[in-house]
């Protein structure tokens, strides 16, 4: 019989390092049932003992707040593993005992892995295991997961664990004093006659639980019918307990658990006090890093190389890509012609399918490299430092300091910034950030704005283009302040979080990470391009004999009825309609579209287009073409990423309407003050 | 029996000459308060209709059995607050006097019995010579030993953790991270814009927006 294990610890502890040295690649990335939430497990064997092991979120407490502490504690709480490996930091012990007493308390088997012991021995600080294990009563194994060290020590330790219990469960009581204790025993007495409230956790732990607020534990009283009761426990005993305290309960019993813990940190770790420098080499880093006149410039920098790199590097890379479907494409096509098959069919081949599998593959390097510059980030320790240097900005958008990594990226492409607001860990702010980022001018939007604004603008073309990047980024921060104001009203963004020591990223890790993530854009976003790509290729080739995207085809047609609608933005011709709806494959398409249109080329284009529009009409187009639906990867990356169709709908329909509105409104605005 | 608080200093004036020995005339309450002449005859007028004075024309004013049990009421209250206000919490005789006249007027009984209660014991703890006491006047003497939000402590000083007045997710954040009363934390740096800032709490450095450090409250650290 296989065993569940779940690896859990504080953030930074070295988790990921230590759940890659257990199971090594063999792993699988699944998400969480009904959240978007990745859920990793991977599995190792000893002996005959099989070990499935669940990768946790990291979290500093049980204490739910964001949807990842969320999950975690709801499947340690409620799923009860067979074991829980508890990563602790062993340069910073006191931290991580907060969480592994914690677990302590529910009664659920755990072993202690002191990880990074190399930074505690750097910081002269030196760990009584065998005490530590004694006061803690579970086994504690030292592990260096980054050099796999203590790996194999830990997975015997586990299985011991797992198969022969040598500590009888539920034994572990924490002393919550004279005060607190009588009322825990009390409410213990009170909730051992009723069935137990989450199956498993001890009716002290519950009753603990309970009086500081827990959700999970709440919400289990309150189904379980026995909220009036604890609360009045609660406001009886309770009141006179928190008055003979000084401070409500909540802060007792936390207060209570981290004396408990300071208490344990204080016996079993000795500081060789001549190391202590204080000046660590992090804090030397971070006299620059966030200095006050080094701190921008420097994370302005860093970000601009990564946005460069990321498209210098997978630019040809891309190219590669895309000149290889097409030459397939051609290809297929030329042998299927040859082999007899229909026009019909070749064009269904040719375009819908290979093209359609092209064009989620063009999108793999930009997110493999992102990615692979985001790991460095965050494994370096850098990604929390321009959070924090660049917070005041953005939370002036109501936005958290994290925010401005993929508003950065979207210059690029929506589509990798969309996964980039995984660093985001509130839902709140995760959720607005992707709202907003549509309205960032992706690459492929250029060469639109390049062909119209030669065709217009003429010596002032480079100003059109530039004005059409500042308008993007007014959109992106307007709708930031109202859809906080409004539909993310009373969710106030939040921003504690620790600074970790900086150091070397592994490339193991870094290639991982980047791998993980591309390979899963082209799993779970590439379907729904796909099926978009060869839904657009039947409008276009239906009925069938027409010519690709003629005005006699369905999405000819589907042109020519909402003309109309664009009668106010001044582009009211079939001709526009039909090149909007293919630029939701890929807005860099609207080119090619007029150009098969009007019959020119790319190149005759710029002399054709002044027969449609006037130069005001041009830049309400390219407003539209700016804030409208972004492409169908992008849309694709959204439903990704929130999980929702709801959202989806939500976002396609706001993004088309303001891009709408914005159209209508430079036209009309324009004709008022007689530039039609 | 509307007696306002105006009336009240009346009673408590002539109380205060009668237990000194003297016997109060409408010049001695016009002197004594700052006030006219008839503007005393008007108040004395209400107290006589109110039972709580007796008055010989033209000659002295005298507090009825009611009267007096009311007047020592707000005498003692007097005292009490002024000593206080004077001689623990260390202000000023005139500013002590022109605090106790605000509030003597809003003590209800229980009040009263509590705060006289906690004069006392003030008093007779200082009078036995108890610690606790020079340790609370120094820090009463101390503004930077009072607990301050801890977005207003100064760059490089340290602190103890005194209470966490957030609420929601924010206060489990912050106790997790180990910001709880008893805890040493030492103000580190900020961001290169002023917010938000560092602090070293249990090990860790830890930066938060202004906003939430003010919810954070600390004193300053026993060394």
């Amino acid at each position: 019989m296989g065993y569940t294990v779940a690896l859990t610890g504080n953030p930074n502890t070295g988790k990921t390092s230590l759940f890659n040295a257990l199971t090594g690649s063999n792993q699988h990335v699944g998400n969480w049932p009904g959240v978007t939430v990745e859920r990793k497990e991977g599995r190792f064997r000893m002996g005959d003992g099989e070990v499935k092991v669940v990768d946790l979120p990291g979290i500093y407490s049980l204490g739910a707040a964001s949807l990842d502490e969320e999950i975690a504690a709801d499947f340690l709480l409620r799923s009860r593993p067979d074991l829980a490996i508890v990563v602790a930091d062993g340069s910073n012990l006191e931290r991580s005992l907060y969480l592994a007493v914690q677990m302590l308390e529910t009664g659920t088997p755990l072993v202690l892995a002191l990880n990074m012991m190399d930074a505690a021995a750097e910081k002269g600080i030196t760990i009584d295991v065998e005490k530590l294990s004694a006061l803690l009563g579970i086994p504690v194994v030292p592990t260096v997961a980054r050099r796999k060290e203590g790996i194999e020590d830990l997975k015997k330790r586990v299985l011991d664990e797992l198969k022969n219990r040598t500590a009888p469960l539920n034994s572990f009581a924490l002393p919550y004093g004279e005060r607190l204790g009588p009322l825990f025993d009390e409410m213990e007495a009170f909730l051992t006659t009723k069935p137990e409230l989450i199956p498993g956790l001890p009716a002290r732990t519950a009753a603990v639980k309970f009086t500081e607020g827990d959700s999970v534990v709440l919400a289990a009283a309150e189904s379980a019918g026995l909220l009036p009761a604890l609360e009045s426990i609660l406001s009886g005993s309770g009141a006179a307990v928190e008055s003979a305290l000084g401070y409500d309960l909540q802060t007792a019993v936390i207060e209570r658990r981290w004396g408990f813990v300071s208490g344990v940190t204080a016996e079993a770790v000795t500081r060789d006090l001549s190391l202590k420098t204080r000046l660590s080499l992090s804090d030397r880093i971070d006299r620059v890093v966030t200095s006050r006149t080094l701190g921008l410039p420097l994370f302005f920098l860093v970000t601009w190389a990564i946005f460069r790199l990321t498209y210098a590097l997978g630019d040809p890379l891309v190219e590669i890509f895309g000149g290889l479907f097409e030459s397939l494409g051609e290809r297929s096509a030329g042998f299927l012609a040859a082999a007899g098959l229909s026009d019909v069919m070749v064009s269904f081949i040719q375009d819908g399918l290979i093209g359609g599998v092209g064009s989620v593959v063009v999108f793999f390097p930009h997110i493999f490299i992102l990615f692979a510059f985001i790991a460095v980030l965050e494994d370096s320790g850098y990604m929390a430092r321009g959070a924090f240097v660049m917070d005041r900005v953005m939370h002036l958008m109501g936005l958290h300091g994290k925010s401005f990594i993929p508003m950065l990226m979207g210059f690029g492409c929506n589509v990798p910034s969309m996964m980039a607001t995984r660093i985001l860990e509130r839902p709140r702010d995760r959720m607005i950030t992707l709202l907003i980022l549509p309205f960032m001018s992706c690459s492929a939007r250029l060469p639109v704005f390049v062909l119209f604004s030669g065709a217009f603008f003429g010596p002032h073309a480079g100003t059109a283009v530039f004005s059409l990047y500042i308008l993007g980024i007014v959109v992106a921060v307007g709708a930031a302040k109202i859809l906080g104001s409004t539909l993310f009203k009373g969710e106030s963004s939040q921003l504690v979080m620790e600074l970790p020591p900086y150091h070397i990223p592994s490339a193991g890790m870094v290639f991982r990470h980047a791998w993980e993530r591309g390979f899963l854009f082209l799993q779970k976003a590439g379907t729904f391009i796909l099926l978009s790509v060869v839904a657009v290729w039947a409008l276009a080739s239906l009925p069938w004999g027409v010519e690709y995207g003629s005005e006699e085809s369905l999405v000819g047609s589907i042109g020519k009825v909402l003309a109309p609608l664009f009668q106010p933005a001044g582009f009211g011709f079939w001709q526009a309609a039909v090149a909007l709806f293919f630029g939701f494959l890929a807005k860099e398409v609207v080119v090619g579209t007029f150009g098969a249109l009007l019959g020119a080329g790319e190149a005759g284009l710029a002399a054709a287009l002044p027969t449609l529009f006037t130069p005001l009409s041009a830049y309400a187009f390219l407003v539209m073409t700016l804030l409208y639906v972004p492409c169908v990867a992008a849309v694709a990356a959204f439903k990704r990423e929130t999980g929702s169709w709801k959202w989806t709908f939500f976002m396609i329909a706001y993004t088309t309407l303001v891009g709408y509105g914005g159209a209508v409104l430079v036209y009309q605005g324009g004709r008022l003050l007689g530039l039609g | 029996m509307a007696v306002s608080s105006r009336i009240e200093d009346y009673m408590e004036t002539i109380f205060a000459l009668e237990i000194s020995g003297k016997e109060a005339t409408v010049t001695d309450l016009a002197n004594t308060l700052g006030v006219a002449k008839a503007t005393v005859v008007a108040a004395v007028r209400r107290l006589v209709a109110a039972s709580m004075v007796t008055h010989e024309r033209y000659g002295a004013l005298r507090l009825t059995g009611a009267g007096r049990e009311r007047a020592l009421h707000i005498y003692r209250r007097h005292e009490h607050l002024t000593f206080l206000f004077q001689d623990i919490l260390g202000f000023e005789r005139e500013r002590a006097m022109a605090m106790a006249c605000a509030m003597e007027h809003e003590m209800d009984e229980k009040s009263e019995a509590r705060i006289l209660g906690f004069v006392d014991y003030l008093v007779r703890a200082r009078r036995d010579g108890r610690e606790w006491i020079q340790d609370l006047l120094s820090v009463m003497g101390d503004e930077r030993k009072l607990p301050r939000p801890l977005s207003m402590i100064p760059k490089g000083e340290k602190g103890v953790v005194s209470r966490v007045t957030a609420d929601g997710p924010l206060r489990m954040r912050l106790f997790e991270m180990g910001f709880v009363p008893g805890t040493v934390v030492v103000r580190t740096g900020e961001a290169p814009l002023g917010d938000p800032l560092t602090v070293d709490v249990r090990g860790a450095e830890v930066a938060l927006r202004r906003i939430e450090a003010a919810s954070v409250w600390i004193c300053a650290s026993p060394e």
